[in-house]
């Protein structure tokens, strides 16, 4: 089997019309890679002990290294159940932005969240875990439950494909929406530019996590957005309100690097604190590697 | 200022307006795009907006600056400082006003007068009324046209319809005239003159005449500039018969520039004759070098209208009056020539006059048509001689009575006699009819061979050229050689008797010393006596090379044609002398407008002069006798314009502060006070450049 590299691979995969080939063309380069992921091994190997603490269940409890140290330990598995899998992708206008300020070739922040997202149902349909999908704007504009149906898989890719930008940012309201369904020791995978998310959206992230939920934050940006690579006078027109702009693009290159910088490192530290992996995806790096950072436990 | 650096200033100033287009086309030319973190770029802006204006203000202001200093250096602007003697004000102001020549200078619509009058009448209307004004011309001679007054309107009746004069003109005694203007007046503020002048340089080359004036400052007012105008002139012109060439003749002139137009350039000359341009010459020119052109032209012999022919420089320059000079030429004649045979043969050689005649129908003289005539001594009388230029006898022994008597009253009227000796001639019947007319009585034939004297027992040659006289100039003579001359053999020659007081001159003489030509003038006609025989019979002179030219030189003088330079030009405000032809009378001199002027006669009655004042062809009417006032053609001739008046060249500040009188105080020249902006203008217009770079690298 050919296998080409990440970048070659997104321009593959992006010039596919079929949101299911683009998903199944990553995860096939994953699996090419032989990375398998810890989270979505099929076995309950041992993983560790631990001290037992109060609460723990008893049934974990390893009798035979009790009688060799005197000492109460619990065994821990890598995984002893199907996984659940909840994927949330940012579906507002903000998302449409693709680029083109280098005169670049760029595909939109949703098209990259969305193949994102469809990869990750593939991932979980090989696997057999369950996996439910919301597609929030403006509260909540399409959802499934997570199953482990093989049907399901094909309805979730039907919902992620007939959806597309459109409406404002409401994270929160979607998050209040759907944390009852997210059941603990699941996998939370929140897609979005983060750009319009209010403290109150982190804080439930946060909350999430306390209860066992291993949150996963890709932050998907354009690389115009990060870079800002505009030349002389343009006139920024917001993509969710009225706000407008005028202004010699190099002159304030400098400010909005900074600005949007400390926006960035502001992210990425309150996620920090709120034990939140978080990943920034650049919609001009290979898609690969970004399934493969969202499916990985790294990030924190 | 020229007015085309002033529009092109002007169109710069325009100019300096792009850059606020260009800004406010730009503000509307940006690019829209959507973009979601819009709230970064509000925050963005609004920390650099302050920073943003500055430099968009900046920007436009070096651009602005730029465009500017540079429109404003092309006018070249000078900073004038208020003078510290304007400011306590004289009390009696002169205006000096030059009127040489070289202020018919062209600069702009102008002619550098039209400058002065106009400055001066600005002046006028700046004065205060308690200054008093006066004016004094500055022409060949200092006037003094309005002493000093406080009507103003005498001074500008004085300037008004005022013209310059052609003359060269110097400015010290006219500044010396100025301050004596004055007189005792005096006032608080003191005398000023201000000399309106172009200040080139010749104007200012003398200071001869410089007088004193203390207590006098003089100003000068700088009509001209820096630029001194590019001219071209024509000077010192020359027509001599073409060596060689006995019908063509040759113009000598000299072109110089001055000026501006650093740059050699090719000037063209042509040659006019009427409205036909005969030939033109190309003569590289470089400022303040000279520049020699010859054409040579020969000339048709029987156009008998008063002729000129015209050197003109073709072109544009500052100073057109000096770019023409005229050249008058001799009308065209017919010139018969009778020629009375006294020794006639059936054999042709052995004919007195068969070599004579072959000469003349060789003969090719200036811009005439000759011909002859062969008669015998009977048929000679009134009537075959009155249209006759030349008479010669050859070898003539006698006339018929009235025959003679028409010969003498010939020659008294103008004509011209060749007498040559011979076997046939009689003696003592020729010094008995011809005497009044001929050089001296003839004594009688001397064959040397006859001779006992064994030295002298040769045949002779010919010496002692009078190489000055026209009839051997036009030969290439010295006095010992002419070209074809030197080598005649004779062995038979007239003796002449001898005289210390007789009106003639001998033009050569044989070897043995005695005369073989000489000649007398005789009222305007002249007579020739060739010692010796026209045939072969005492000489071998009818067989050498230098026959032909020495009988065409002898008709062209005996017919007054003589090709010797004749004074032909004369500069404007120098005397030239008219030679009075014998038997007339100069009346007046009429110049190229037209207007007739007096003569002035001098101690000779045979010469007067004429002061020219404008340039151009002059024309000479006098009169013979009582007779009725004609033109007399040989004596018109043209003014040229003076030629140091075409030196266009700037004065320098030491001959400005020589030619002020002594003990006279110089105010500060404007040109010199002017301090000029316009490298400053320059500076500023590199700093913007760079400074712009600067802002534009600064993001």
């Amino acid at each position: 089997m050919v296998r080409l590299d990440d970048a070659r691979l997104a321009e593959v995969v992006f010039a596919l019309d079929s949101l299911e080939l683009r998903a199944r063309t990553i995860v096939d380069g994953l699996w090419a890679g032989h990375h398998q992921s810890r989270r979505f091994g099929s076995s309950s190997e041992f993983a560790e002990h631990k001290l037992y603490t109060p609460g723990d269940d008893l049934k974990d409890l390893d009798w035979r290294a009790y009688g060799r140290t005197d000492r109460h330990f619990i065994r821990r598995f890598v995984d002893e159940t199907k996984l659940t899998v909840t994927v949330i992708v940012d579906g507002s206008t903000s998302m449409a932005y693709r680029g083109g300020a280098t005169g670049r070739v760029s595909i939109s922040k949703w098209e990259y969240a969305q193949t994102l997202a469809a990869a990750l149902v593939l991932l979980c349909r090989r696997q057999g875990d369950a996996l439910g999908v919301t597609v929030f704007a403006d509260g909540k504009k399409a959802g499934l439950p997570p199953k482990s149906r093989s049907d399901h898989f094909d309805r979730v890719l039907r919902v992620l494909d007939e959806q597309g930008p459109a409406g404002t940012t409401d994270l929160l309201t979607t998050l209040r929406t759907a944390q009852e369904a997210i059941p603990p020791r699941s996998l939370l995978v929140v897609l979005s530019d983060f750009l319009d998310v209010d403290d109150g959206a982190l804080a439930l992230l946060g909350a999430l996590r306390s209860r066992g939920v291993d949150v996963v934050v890709g932050q998907v940006l354009d690389r115009d957005e990060l870079a800002f690579p505009f030349d002389g006078m343009v006139r920024f027109l917001d993509m969710e309100g009225d706000r407008e702009v005028q202004v010699d693009a190099p002159h304030i290159k400098q400010a909005y690097l900074e600005e949007f910088g400390a926006f960035l490192e502001g992210l990425r530290s309150r996620a920090r604190r709120l034990d939140l992996r978080w990943h920034l995806l650049p919609t001009d790096e290979g898609p690969v590697d970004a399934v493969r950072q969202l499916a990985d436990g790294g990030g924190r | 200022m020229n007015l085309l650096w002033l529009g092109a200033g002007f169109a710069g100033l325009l100019l300096a307006g792009v850059p606020l287009v260009v800004h406010l086309i730009s503000r509307r030319r940006a690019r829209v795009i959507e973009f979601a973190p819009i709230a970064f770029v509000l925050k963005s802006q609004k920390r650099t907006a302050r920073d943003i204006r500055l430099r968009q203000i900046l920007l436009l202001v070096v651009r602005t600056l730029f465009i500017a200093a540079l429109a404003l250096a092309v006018m070249r602007p000078v900073l004038r400082p208020a003078d510290q003697a304007e400011k306590t004000g004289p009390s009696a102001v002169m205006y000096a006003l030059d009127e040489s020549a070289s202020m018919w200078t062209q600069t702009g619509d102008q002619t550098v007068y039209e400058r002065a009058v106009a400055r001066l009448q600005e002046r006028l209307g700046d004065e205060k009324d308690d200054v008093a004004v006066g004016l004094v011309a500055c022409g060949a001679r200092p006037e003094v046209l309005v002493a000093p007054g406080f009507d103003r309107a005498l001074v500008r009746e004085a300037v008004d319809g005022r013209t310059p004069g052609y003359a060269p003109a110097t400015l010290a005694p006219c500044l010396s005239a100025a301050a004596d203007a004055f007189g005792p007046q005096s006032g608080p503020g003191g005398k000023l003159v201000v000399v309106l002048s172009d200040l080139f340089a010749p104007a200012l080359a003398s200071t001869d005449q410089r007088g004193a004036a203390p207590g006098v400052t003089f100003e000068w007012v700088d009509l001209v500039g820096d630029d001194a105008p590019r001219n071209r002139s024509l000077s010192a012109p020359e027509v001599a018969a073409a060596r060689g060439q006995e019908a063509a003749l040759t113009f000598r002139f000299t072109v110089r520039a001055t000026g501006q137009g650093a740059a050699p350039e090719d000037s063209a000359v042509d040659l006019f004759y009427g409205r036909q341009r005969l030939a033109r010459t190309v003569l590289p020119t470089a400022p303040g070098a000279e520049v020699q052109g010859t054409f040579t032209h020969t000339f048709a012999a029987d156009d008998e209208k008063v002729p000129s022919a015209a050197l003109v420089l073709s072109g544009e320059d500052a100073l057109p009056a000096d770019d023409r000079i005229e050249i008058p030429l001799t009308p065209g004649q017919r010139l018969k020539v009778l020629v009375v045979d006294g020794a006639p043969d059936a054999v042709p050689y052995r004919d007195e006059v068969y070599y004579l005649e072959n000469a003349l129908r060789q003969v090719r003289l200036l811009r005439s048509r000759v011909s002859y005539e062969v008669i015998g001594p009977e048929q000679l009388g009134p009537g075959p001689l009155a249209d006759t230029r030349v008479l010669i006898l050859a070898n003539v022994a006698s006339l018929p009575a009235r025959g003679a008597a028409a010969v003498v009253e010939f020659v008294r009227a103008g004509g011209g006699l060749l007498l040559s000796a011979g076997d046939q001639l009689d003696v003592d019947w020729t010094n008995a009819n011809l005497g009044p007319v001929l050089p001296g009585a003839l004594r009688g034939a001397k064959g040397q061979a006859l001779l006992d004297d064994a030295q002298v027992a040769q045949v002779l040659g010919l010496h002692r050229f009078s190489a000055a006289h026209p009839v051997f100039a036009g030969l290439d003579a010295t006095e010992g050689f002419v070209r074809g001359l030197s080598r005649v053999r004779t062995h038979t020659t007239m003796l002449i008797e001898p005289s210390a007081d007789a009106p003639r001159e001998v033009l050569v003489r044989f070897t043995n010393g005695t005369p073989a030509l000489v000649e007398r003038r005789v009222g305007d006609g002249r007579a020739i006596v060739l010692l010796t025989s026209l045939d072969r019979d005492w000489s071998d002179l009818c067989i050498r090379p230098g026959f032909l030219p020495l009988v065409q030189q002898l008709l062209a003088h005996l017919a007054g044609l003589s090709t010797g330079p004749v004074d032909r030009f004369t500069e404007v405000g120098t005397p030239h002398r008219l030679g009075v032809p014998t038997g007339f009378t100069v009346l007046e001199v009429l110049n190229p407008e037209g207007e007739a002027a007096p003569t002035l006669a001098g101690d000779d009655p045979a010469v007067q002069t004429y002061v020219p004042a404008v340039p151009g062809l002059h024309t000479v009417r006098g009169r013979r006798g009582e007779g009725e006032p004609v033109v007399l053609d040989k004596l018109r001739f043209f003014a040229l314009f003076p030629a140091s008046e075409s030196d266009l060249t700037p004065a320098t500040q030491d001959a400005l502060t020589q030619a002020v009188p002594s003990g006279a105080a110089v105010k500060q020249s404007e040109r010199e006070a002017d301090e000029r902006l316009w490298p400053w203008l320059l500076l500023l217009a590199g700093l913007m450049f760079v400074l712009e770079a600067l802002v534009l690298q600064r993001r």
